[in-house]
């Protein structure tokens, strides 16, 4: 907890008036982000995982600085990167990077992949004629991309081909930091380990540090270090992956890890679900967020909040797991 | 006698480009109250396959084969005929509840209409009340919920009134389409739960499509995985899970996490419904494939369980140990 990391978050809340949004009353305010703290290492990949709706998209924003947010602290590599997108300096905007879940509407479909993936090279003013199409080739082959789609357009490639381009853009820039929203949500099963294979070696062979936000929590488990759980708006759970995946201590993380579908017909398990759909942004219930649907509610869990704190005795290789539960904190035998 | 038997269903749509060939084949058989889970990715012809049994394939698909539903045979009935029997005896469910229901009408409304369309014939006591339908589905609330309009509820909820809807017809066969792709996990794990409940209930037979393999295996008793428009294997869902023969159904299962090491993708990319090339549609990504696959297709093999591959991994020894999945 107390490591310093390459992006630091204290505080951060993320807010929509409502003018325009249907059903909720003008002149409230929806907080989609209430007071979230997140940290990365450097060459770390941290999952966020949560139900649409829960802010993890908004989350990721405010870090690019789009949208209206504010934040105690946001830090990368120890700078301040408070400033929104249109007042951060040039070289801050290269140094994070986003690839986002439909790689069709993120690519200009009357461009070549070539001229893509140079493109911001040419923006940020950093390499001009030869030597910019040589980074953007080098970029493609950091994908596994051969030279024959230099030349094609969006529409001749395959999704796992789009996708890998929308990332040899984002790498032309040599990021240190690369924000992934649902990259392969998009993509077919058989195509989608590409993408998930590519970042995982990213990782590796150069320190990429990479937020994974996705619903899959299958692949979450395969392929991140660490997972930060979130809850309308707020981090309900966060630990180092496997030891949080075995025992998952909020009640939230436990629903989430039961539902996930078994992979093969053998692993079928009868299970108390989760009830209720999670309420709308616009009105959250007092207190842990979570309590209109918890099994353990208690009449604490009604009015305070509880904060997100370290379990004793769960820290895993110096990772510490963490929980926002007033029951999992007391350190009750939770059922699982 | 089953209660779909597919014959050699094809379907191919007319385009600018020439003829789409989009179903190119399929035998399957379905039996009463059985689940049957139809795995495929995008462009393998599960959709179209299903919309052609209910003649919901459009103007521009054309049709051939049989697909007989209790002795009558869907393709050959005329659309006045088969129009009696959606809704009553075969209803469909889609992705996404949101872009089904009426947004200016209220979920009670919606409800009514379908028990006056699709049950109208039956007597006061047999008609089912749009509050037991409700309940059925486990709607809390139903008064409430009758009240409500489709913006007022949330994907779950309005998946929910659907499959309601679908109901009131007391169907032989409900057809899901990706019931559950737009829904949050936890919530696919409740309507997962609703479907194999009503189905185990009332004895009514379920095909689930779907593009996920945990999907297929948290409720189906039996899978067919479609590629390139054909099946390419099919059986008891456990004993395909635990020895896939199909390099495609091994390639699927490698490319999902399972414990065990890096992710394998398939190489190449799925085959276009324009192309008419001889062989295994599947040849061109195949590692086991040899100069006849893409000579012939291949024919298919088994029993209860078959396949259609010249080149079948029947050695149960390099599938994913049971051990390592468990994990999971």
């Amino acid at each position: 907890m107390t490591e310093v990391g390459l992006l630091e978050l204290r505080g951060l809340r993320c807010r929509f008036a409502s003018r325009g949004i249907p059903l909720i009353a003008p002149g409230t305010t929806v907080h989609a982000v209430d007071g979230v703290d997140l940290t990365l290492a450097p060459g770390e990949i941290l999952g966020l995982v949560g139900e649409s709706g829960c802010g993890k998209s908004t989350l990721a924003k405010a870090l690019m600085g789009l949208g209206d947010y504010q934040a105690e602290t946001m830090r990368f590599a120890g700078q301040d990167i408070r400033a929104p997108l249109d007042r951060r300096p040039r070289d801050l905007l290269r140094r994070i990077q986003y690839v986002f879940q439909d790689p069709l509407d993120a690519l200009d479909p009357r461009r070549s992949v070539l001229y893509q993936v140079a493109e911001p090279l040419l923006i940020h003013g950093l390499a001009s004629g030869a030597e910019r199409e040589a980074r953007a080739r080098a970029a493609l082959r950091d994908v596994n991309l051969g030279a024959d789609i230099e030349v094609k357009f969006p529409h001749q490639l395959s999704g796992g081909q789009r996708q890998r381009v929308v990332i040899a853009r984002a790498l032309v820039l040599a990021p240190e930091v690369l924000i992934c929203d649902e990259p392969v949500s998009a993509l077919d099963v058989s195509i989608q380990a590409q993408v998930v294979n590519l970042l995982r070696d990213l990782r590796d062979r150069r320190g990429l540090t990479i937020l994974f936000i996705s619903h899959d929590l299958g692949l979450v488990r395969h392929l991140c270090d660490r997972v930060a759980v979130m809850y309308l708006g707020r981090i309900c759970e966060t630990g180092p992956i496997e030891p949080l995946f075995e025992r998952p201590r909020h009640p939230y993380t436990q629903a989430l890890v039961a539902a996930i579908p078994p992979p093969h017909p053998r692993l079928r398990k009868p299970l108390k679900r989760l009830i209720g759909e999670p309420p709308r942004p616009g009105s959250p219930p007092p207190g842990c967020r979570f309590h209109p649907r918890c099994p353990l509610c208690e009449a604490a869990c009604r009015t305070e909040p509880p904060a997100l704190l370290p379990i004793v005795g769960a820290q895993h290789d110096g990772a510490q797991q963490s929980v926002a539960c007033h029951v999992a904190r007391r350190g009750e035998a939770l059922p699982c | 006698m089953p209660l779909l038997d597919i014959q050699d269903l094809r379907v191919s749509f007319d385009t600018a480009a020439g003829p789409a060939q989009a179903v190119r084949g399929v035998d399957l058989t379905l039996a009463r109250g059985e689940i049957l889970g139809v795995v495929g990715e995008s462009g393998s012809g599960k959709s179209a396959l299903f919309l052609a049994v209910l003649g919901l394939a459009g103007a521009r698909a054309r049709v051939s084969g049989q697909a007989f539903f209790d002795g009558a045979d869907l393709i050959d009935l005329s659309d006045r005929a088969l129009s009696r029997l959606r809704g009553r005896r075969l209803s469909m469910v889609f992705q996404d509840p949101a872009s089904s229901l009426n947004p200016v009408r209220s979920i009670g409304h919606q409800l009514k209409e379908a028990i006056r369309l699709n049950a109208g014939g039956l007597s006061h006591g047999e008609r089912p009340t749009p509050e037991a339908l409700l309940a059925e589905v486990g709607l809390s609330d139903p008064q409430r919920q009758l009240r409500a309009y489709p913006h007022e509820l949330s994907g779950g909820q309005n998946q929910r009134a659907m499959i309601a809807m679908m109901l009131a017809g007391n169907p032989d066969l409900l057809i899901a389409d990706e019931p559950t792709t737009a829904l949050d996990v936890t919530v696919q794990a409740q309507i997962l739960d609703l479907l194999q409940d009503i189905s185990r209930a009332r004895g009514m037979s379920v095909v689930l499509i779907s593009h996920d393999l945990g999907v297929v295996a948290q409720i189906c008793d039996r899978i067919a995985v479609m590629y390139g428009g054909m099946i390419v294997e099919s059986g008891p869902v456990e004993q395909v899970f635990d020895a896939p023969a199909h390099p495609y159904m091994r390639g699927l299962m490698a490319a999902r996490p399972n414990g065990a090491g890096r992710l394998q993708p398939i190489g190449g990319t799925v085959p276009s419904p324009f192309d008419s090339a001889p062989g295994c549609a599947f040849a061109p990504r195949c590692a086991r494939r040899s100069a006849r696959c893409s000579r012939e297709v291949p024919p298919a093999v088994g029993g209860q369980r078959w396949w259609r591959c010249f080149h079948p991994a029947l050695d149960a020894a390099d599938a994913k140990p049971l051990e390592e999945a468990a994990r999971l």
